[in-house]
């Protein structure tokens, strides 16, 4: 897309995973290994072309305990900042 | 994870037949019961597969999994190259017509003698989608228990060794109970 859209101020992550491709569960699999990787407090972006994702990134983040902070789509591909809240 | 309040002890099975009386709790005070139970009795593909999923996607959200494999679920965690020896000329019949292993799981449906899952399994590969021996590799790695039935190893003629290595322990229904009583999500597939 070439139009100018105004970009919403996103989250920068510590760690970005690319999970484009991947089907359920992978995309949530590979962002749990990711958020475990990083410490307290660390951003974690996932990638996703799933649209699964769309629902899943939210109920991952209410499960497991950690905030989501950030959620943009462009197109199919579609990005959600988590942070960190615990072990 | 936060470790369950002193409230939630675990069911001993040497405790006492008469349970004590329930303490009034608030909802606040109740105690916290998390975590999913799955009693894998199919030995079917797709059923598996599906059972894996949410199995790995529990377990990824950091919730504890336990799976049981009963009856045809056992093929599940068969050795591909197990024994094929039973104890008896019966049970060795069996382990000759059902040899088991993840690999060689048939479909619900579809299945057409075993073309149904090789068509599944390249249709699945083309979506990046793990196999059920991937899928048994990252449950585990992610902290999934394997459980093991006892009574259906038996009348199957499968022995610890004809397992895999990943089973965590072999039981029976107490233990199943006690586990799925411990959590809030509970299937049978």
């Amino acid at each position: 897309m070439t139009a100018q859209r105004p970009t919403p101020a996103l989250p920068r992550a510590d760690v970005v995973v690319d999970a484009s491709g991947f089907l359920c569960p992978m995309p949530i699999v590979k962002l749990a290994q990711a958020v475990k990787s990083v410490a307290v407090g660390q951003i974690v972006e996932v990638v996703a072309t799933d649209p699964g994702i769309l629902a899943d990134a939210p109920a991952w983040a209410q499960m497991s305990r950690h905030d989501i902070i950030g959620a943009y789509s462009e197109g199919d591909r579609h990005h959600f900042w988590f942070r960190k809240l615990h072990e | 994870m936060v470790a369950p309040s002193s409230t939630a002890a675990p069911i001993a099975a040497a405790e006492p037949a008469i349970a004590p009386a329930p303490q009034p709790t608030s909802a606040a005070e109740k105690p916290i019961k998390e975590g999913v139970t799955i009693v894998v009795f199919s030995g079917d593909f797709d059923r598996v597969q599906a059972a894996f999923n949410i199995a790995v996607g529990a377990a990824s959200a950091g919730l504890p999994v336990t799976m049981f494999f009963t009856f045809w679920g056992l093929d599940v965690i068969t050795r591909p190259n197990a024994s094929r020896v039973g104890r008896d000329p019966l049970r060795t019949a069996f382990r000759w017509l059902k040899p088991g292993g993840a690999s060689r799981l048939p479909l619900t449906r579809f299945n057409f003698l075993g073309l149904g899952p090789v068509l599944m399994r390249r249709l699945m590969g083309q979506f990046q989608m793990p196999t059920v021996d991937q899928m048994i590799e990252l449950a585990h790695s992610l902290g999934v228990r394997f459980i093991a039935c006892t009574i259906t190893m038996g009348v199957m003629g499968l022995t610890k060794a004809d397992l895999l290595p990943i089973v965590d322990s072999y039981a029976g229904v107490a233990t199943y109970l006690a586990d799925a009583r411990g959590s809030d999500v509970n299937l049978f597939i």
